[in-house]
């Protein structure tokens, strides 16, 4: 489903990913470890389409298609999501308002017809339930004066909603206790599907005992140095990142001119 | 501070510089005085009028006029509109209605216009006294604001307000009424010929542990240039609670020159909003004093300008009393060459300990030519107080975009959501419902209509 063919990216003059391949197919959990400044949230922000970050080289493909020449709300249409590390606070707009509008645009992109307030209103109280999450957090406005476990969670009622194809998380772990884990956990499970694709980057290999991947890599550097199954995020708990970092030429790497 | 009355030498506000007074702005046969004033207010009428005939108009050398020139409007001498023209209002009765619940006053260029009116205050425990309905002597508590000296030299809309006013209209609600629904003062700037300058003059007070709801609204109806030159005051009495907005929508080439004093006792509660929406020139001005212990004052402001519009908003809070809280969040939204200026003086006196003072001014910067000024000025002389202020000034978060975006939201409609809901936030828990979505769609109109923002998707 997606094919990311050595992928340059670089922020303010500096190289950031320096040539990363990864294929997921549909059905598939693909985790993104590694240590700080691996580049790890630049990846997941790159295929959602943040414009902080610019691409110098290679490609991203959905299903063959060009991502990188698409919007943010085109990539969204497109059925890609990605979980916020940090999500972002809204005030003024309430998260119900703010899931509809964006169920409806994602559907009118996609052909498909709106949602009225009632059938949205029935649909997001249940998936809401299914996280854990308090109703009055519907009416607030959008993240703001949330925990951290309910942005997280907040992040993941965004996804069961726009049910995407391509699911990116980007460090949802980071933060939250063990409970508001299992709850966050337990929503990706149930998104689990053989149509759908996960990639799932986190620093600690905690998460991945209840979201169990089926690849694992490590990025050090701006680059893929291992890819592995399961047992690699456990070996890295025991080992650390040293092993792998240690053979990585940390000289700096001059960027792409032009 | 009394006014300066019989002198012959010139109080100037402010440099020595073109002598200007505040007089010069109107036509000179306006100057002779008496219309339409009862007996017992007119030799009071004449000492304001000496008063606003010796002040002069502040220019930009003058500290609390630094960023808003009065210029445009000494290019110009107003007429102050005449009660005894007859212009036909009907066409006016749909722009007045629709306010929502509550009694309606309506005033047309200055004069109490009973056919836009509903007949009564319709609720216990308030009476409307208005001028120009007044036959014989006023009620004490009428007469004694009126006997009232003009605190500040300074007080320059205020000045003029008292010279120039045709009518007025004074609120009083019991020591513990509690009115259900909002009272609306409508003053609408109906033009027809000439530059007419328009003089509301507000009087509110509330009894001790009284509760009301006072919506004053300023709107023009044509085209061209005017005046509007509100004055309110607000006496808040021990414990009482009142929520005032007033909402300025004068046409594009209209003035607005506009104060409020506000004087609040102790343990009492107000809520303040001021909506600025149209005008050329716009000055509001509100001072606050906060004179009882425990008084709080939460004051909120958004102003959104279009083309050239200059939006000038200028606080001024006292704490004179301990554990005394205040509040100001002012908010503008700018496009085109349009320009915002706050101005937050605090000042907490030395009997004011555990004085707790928060203000915030964020200017959301819709293009390349608008621009903001913003000047928290605090004056502390209590040692245990808490104050903090804050400004920002900046175009949409960009992060916050990209979330819209990544969810689906075009640029277009992600931008809209964002500037509707960084101005809609002052409408929030406003008491009426009606009054709220009514406001709710000028705000709308004002952001798609005048400054091109998208609709709320």
């Amino acid at each position: 489903m997606l094919t990311i063919e050595d992928l340059r990216v670089q922020v303010e003059q500096r190289e950031v990913l320096r040539g990363v391949n990864l294929h997921v197919r549909a059905g598939e959990v693909h985790a993104i470890m590694g240590p700080n400044g691996s580049g790890k949230s630049t990846l997941a922000q790159v295929i959602a389409g943040r414009h902080l970050y610019e691409v110098v080289g290679g490609s991203v493909r959905l299903d063959g298609q060009d991502v990188l020449v698409m919007a943010p709300e085109e990539r969204a249409v497109a059925g890609i999501f990605l979980a916020f590390q940090y999500p972002v606070e809204i005030s003024g707009v309430s998260t119900s308002y703010f899931l509809r509008a964006a169920l409806n645009a994602v559907r009118k992109g996609r052909g498909l017809p709106e949602l009225d307030a009632a059938d949205f209103a029935e649909l997001v109280q249940e998936k809401a339930r299914q996280l854990d999450m308090r109703d009055d957090l519907l009416g607030r406005s959008v993240n703001d004066g949330f925990s951290g476990g309910e942005k997280k969670r907040n992040e993941i009622l965004q996804m069961s909603i726009l049910e995407p194809r391509l699911a990116i998380l980007d460090e949802t772990d980071s933060g939250l206790d063990i409970d508001a884990l299992k709850t966050v956990a337990r929503g990706v499970n149930a998104l689990r599907s053989p149509q759908r694709a996960f990639i799932v980057v986190t620093h600690y290999q905690r998460l991945l005992n209840y979201i169990v991947p089926d690849r694992v890599h490590v990025l050090v550097d701006g680059r893929i140095v291992k890819s592995g199954g399961p047992e690699l995020a456990v070996e890295l708990e025991n080992r650390g990142y040293e092993w792998l970092t240690a053979g990585v030429t940390l000289a700096a790497i001059p960027a792409r001119g032009g | 501070m009394k006014p300066v009355v019989g002198q012959s030498a010139k109080t100037t506000v402010g440099a020595k510089c073109d002598g200007a007074t505040l007089m010069s702005l109107l036509v000179p046969q306006d100057h002779a005085d008496g219309q339409g004033l009862p007996a017992w207010l007119r030799e009071r009428r004449a000492e304001w009028r000496s008063l606003a005939a010796m002040v002069t108009l502040p220019t930009a050398r003058d500290e609390e006029w630094r960023f808003t020139s009065l210029t445009p409007l000494l290019a110009r001498r107003f007429v102050v509109a005449r009660s005894e023209e007859r212009i036909e209002h009907s066409s006016l009765t749909s722009l007045v209605s629709g306010q929502g619940d509550g009694a309606r006053l309506v005033f047309v260029n200055g004069v109490f216009e009973s056919r836009l009116s509903t007949p009564d205050l319709d609720e216990p425990g308030v009476e409307a006294v208005v001028l120009s309905r007044t036959r014989g002597a006023p009620p004490a508590w009428v007469a004694a604001h009126f006997r009232r000296e003009v605190n500040r030299h300074t007080d320059v809309c205020a000045i003029l307000n008292n010279a120039c006013f045709r009518d007025a209209v004074c609120i009083r609600v019991a020591p513990g009424a509690v009115l259900r629904r909002p009272v609306h003062l409508i003053f609408v700037t109906h033009l027809h010929s000439e530059l007419l300058a328009v003089h509301p003059h507000v009087f509110v007070s509330l009894g001790t542990s009284a509760t009301a709801s006072i919506c004053e609204h300023h709107l023009g109806v044509g085209a061209g240039a005017y005046l509007t030159n509100p004055f309110t005051r607000l006496e808040i009495g021990d414990g009482a609670r009142l929520e005032y907005i007033r909402v300025q929508n004068e046409l594009l080439d209209g003035f607005h020159l506009g104060s409020c004093s506000l004087h609040q006792m102790r343990d009492s509660c107000v809520t303040a909003r001021l909506l600025s929406l149209g005008g050329a020139l716009v000055r509001q001005e509100l001072e606050g004093s906060l004179e009882g212990p425990d008084a709080v004052c939460t004051l909120g402001g958004l102003s959104i300008g279009e083309r050239h519009q200059h939006l000038d908003t200028h606080l001024r809070i006292v704490h004179r009393a301990p554990r005394t809280t205040s509040r100001e969040v002012f908010k503008a939204v700018l496009s085109g060459q349009s320009r915002g200026v706050f101005s937050g003086r605090i000042i907490v006196q030395p009997a004011a300990q555990k004085t707790d003072a928060k203000q915030s001014n964020m200017n959301l910067l819709l293009s390349d030519d608008s621009r903001s000024y913003s000047r928290p000025q605090l004056e502390i002389y209590a040692d245990d107080v808490k104050c903090t202020h804050g400004a920002t000034a900046g175009r949409l978060n960009e992060e916050a975009l990209f979330y819209l975006r990544s969810r689906g939201l075009p640029l277009a409609a992600a931008r809209s959501l964002l500037v509707h809901a960084f101005a809609a936030d002052i409408l929030s828990e406003i008491g009426c419902a009606a009054l709220r979505r009514r406001l709710e769609a000028a705000l709308r109109a004002k952001l798609t209509s005048g400054l091109g923002v998208g609709e709320l998707p």
